[in-house]
């Protein structure tokens, strides 16, 4: 069994070592380079279990993602992945339904736990 | 400063020429009211220096400031030793700043052409429509996150990297002018400041990159950019949480690919070596003023950054100063607040 | 030159001591080293006052102003320091005043203390004095070589007057948080 997260940041660095880390556990991987981009392909991927989100992006930023994404209903489960550590953003994502924050550099197992929580494969 | 002289007594101006330094000053002296027109129209002037008919003085000096180009300039007009009654008042009337009596030592002149110097300054700062700070502001680099730069970014990377970096400071005497390096601006919009944090990897710091980051040792240059771009990230993250204990919340803008033509030698500088010898990183901070735009909602653009926060009418806040704008909250804030509505903001980076 | 610091006034004596600290680190950055000093007369710098310079600020619940005053030597002192020209004594009494609100301003903000400020205006003229402030107000004197420095501070608290608490510590890198 598996379950698609999509990871969304405009580092393709950061895009792969996510895909590395959620990859070996067995989760499909979709990239995704800002808000923007996130938004157009998860209109067509209907079986996204899990976004991790970075917070600064061009175009259309991590906060605002969420915001867009609370305004349509979704109930994917969010986790912001970014340098950010301000308390104050912390709580506005927490606000709009954000399920976690993870600063980055960050662990791969930390990753691998938060999305077994809140996307476990097999579910 | 770039001073006008009218004084159609050749000797006199030819004296007061002498008078005021070439190195402070780019003095243009003309002997009529028309090249006086001509050079002001040509180029604003900060001062203009008239000697002044003991008729018509205040007519003169209204055509003077009335020149396009010289209505902020500093009128300083030359009478005779007993001006008529009146003379003087209208003179002031008429726009004109200070006055010099015949004769008058070059001493004089100097001080009186200097003067507006302090007033210039001011009256720029005063004429804007905002309630300034006009202060000397935050010392940057007075803070602890930015004297320590060098170790919290090493300590981050060696988290990313999975390896310790060893520190010391000092900008890398083998990086040469066409090392990789990335940079990510960091604003802090409300002192007008910008802070730049870069990294410049060595050959083997790029082999690195490919090997241990990328893994894989033929990545492209796109890649190895890339990734040093998020290297320059991690870095400005680390400063940012570090000045937020610090009470100091920095703005970060998006890294970008960048030049090493601007350093070393006037920016502060660290080295990290990699263990075992296998490249070198130079992290590179630099501090610079940046001065605030005032314009209209309309004209927001990504990258801006607020200066201060957008309110309604009834004072809850809409978006916090500091918040950098993408293209999604410039136009959202353009169409909602509208063109006459006018703001400050940090420019993009 | 009397100070007046009421009793159980700690934010106001929090910003004095920092006041003493920025004022050695603003001359010590243009290698003149000062100390802080006893007043050098009953009347502070008395007859020798030369210029004063005076700049307000205002923060949340609090504004005061900062008055610095100056013996010309002090003044001529660091007008050469800075690269000024004796003309320029009024100017540069007004720029260090301007310095030291500044950075008075930086160790206040991480006090939970921001203030903004405002420009300062300087006067020139001897044996200069200055009324008594109504509120918490605080004369330090500085000893330079061969001249002195007083700075005094006023501080008017409103009642419900507080420091800004200390934001929350920022997560740390490799942090995750789960909400």
């Amino acid at each position: 069994m598996t379950a698609r997260v999509m990871v969304i940041d405009d580092s393709m660095l950061v895009r792969r070592q996510v895909s590395a880390a959620l990859k070996t556990p067995g989760y499909l991987v979709t990239e995704a380079v800002d808000g923007v981009d996130a938004l157009e392909k998860l209109a067509g991927l209907t079986d996204t279990k899990l976004i991790v989100c970075d917070v600064n992006m061009p175009r259309m930023n991590g906060i605002e993602l969420l915001e867009r994404l609370s305004a349509q209903g979704s109930a994917v489960p969010v986790v912001m992945l970014t340098t950010e550590g301000q308390p104050e953003l912390i709580q506005r994502a927490r606000s709009l339904g954000a399920k976690g924050w993870i600063v980055k550099p960050f662990k791969p197992e930390f990753l691998v736990a938060t999305a077994a929580k809140l996307a476990p494969l097999g579910a | 400063m770039r001073v006008i002289l009218l004084n159609e007594r050749r000797a006199e101006r030819d004296a007061m020429v002498r008078a005021l330094p070439q190195d402070s000053y780019r003095v243009e002296a003309v002997g009529d009211e028309t090249a006086a027109l001509a050079a002001i129209a040509r180029e604003a002037p900060q001062v203009v220096v008239f000697s002044a008919p003991s008729k018509g003085g205040q007519d003169l000096a209204r055509r003077l400031r009335g020149g396009e180009n010289a209505a902020e300039a500093y009128l300083l007009a030359i009478v005779e030793a007993t001006p008529a009654n009146k003379e003087l008042s209208n003179l002031i009337s008429a726009g004109v700043h200070d006055f010099m009596r015949r004769p008058f030592a070059d001493v004089e002149l100097l001080e009186r052409v200097r003067a507006p110097e302090r007033l210039l300054r001011w009256s720029r700062s005063v004429s804007k429509p905002f309630a300034f700070d006009f202060s000397a502001a935050l010392d940057v680099t007075t803070l602890r996150s930015w004297r320590n730069l060098g170790q919290l970014v090493a300590e981050d990377l060696s988290e990313m990297a999975g390896s310790p970096f060893s520190v010391s400071q000092g900008y890398p005497a083998h990086l040469g002018a066409d090392a990789a390096c990335a940079s990510i601006p960091m604003s802090l919009a409300g002192d007008q400041l910008e802070l730049r944090l870069s990294i410049v990897a060595d050959t083997q710091a790029t082999k690195w990159v490919r090997e241990t980051l990328l893994g894989d040792s033929s990545a492209q240059d796109s890649a190895m950019r890339d990734a040093l771009r998020e290297l320059a990230n991690t870095a400005g993250g680390s400063l940012k949480r570090a000045a937020l204990s610090e009470s100091i919340t920095l703005t970060t803008g998006i890294p970008r690919d960048d030049s090493t033509a601007r350093f070393p030698g006037k920016h502060l500088c660290w080295s990290l070596k990699l263990e075992g010898g296998s490249g070198c990183l130079a992290v590179v901070g630099e501090v610079r003023s940046h001065t605030n735009q005032r314009i209209s909602a309309a004209q927001l653009t990504e990258g801006m950054v607020l200066a201060h926060d957008i309110r309604s009418e009834g004072g809850v806040l809409i978006v916090p100063a500091g918040s950098r704008l993408t293209a999604t909250s410039a136009n959202r804030l353009a169409a909602m607040l509208g063109p006459r509505y006018f703001l400050e903001v940090a420019p993009a980076a | 030159m009397k100070s007046i610091s009421p009793k159980n006034q700690p934010d106001f004596e929090l910003m004095d001591h920092h006041l003493m600290d920025v004022a050695v680190e603003l001359f010590a950055a243009y290698d003149v080293p000062i100390e802080h000093c006893q007043p050098p007369s009953e009347e502070g710098l008395g007859q020798e006052t030369y210029c004063m310079s005076s700049i307000g600020y205002v923060g949340n619940g609090v504004k005061g102003v900062l008055i610095l005053a100056a013996t010309r030597a002090a003044a001529e002192a660091w007008t050469s320091a800075a690269g000024g020209l004796e003309c320029d004594l009024v100017d540069t009494v007004g720029e260090f005043s301007n310095m030291l609100l500044g950075r008075l301003k930086g160790r206040l903000l991480r006090e939970g203390i921001p203030i903004s400020l405002a420009t300062p205006m300087t006067v020139i003229g001897d044996g200069l004095r200055i009324s008594i402030s109504p509120g918490a107000s605080s004369w330090q004197f500085f000893e330079g070589p061969g001249w002195h420095l007083g700075t005094r501070l006023d501080a008017a608290f409103e009642p419900d007057f507080q420091r800004e608490t200390t934001p929350a510590a920022p997560a740390e890198a490799g942090d995750a948080i789960l909400f």
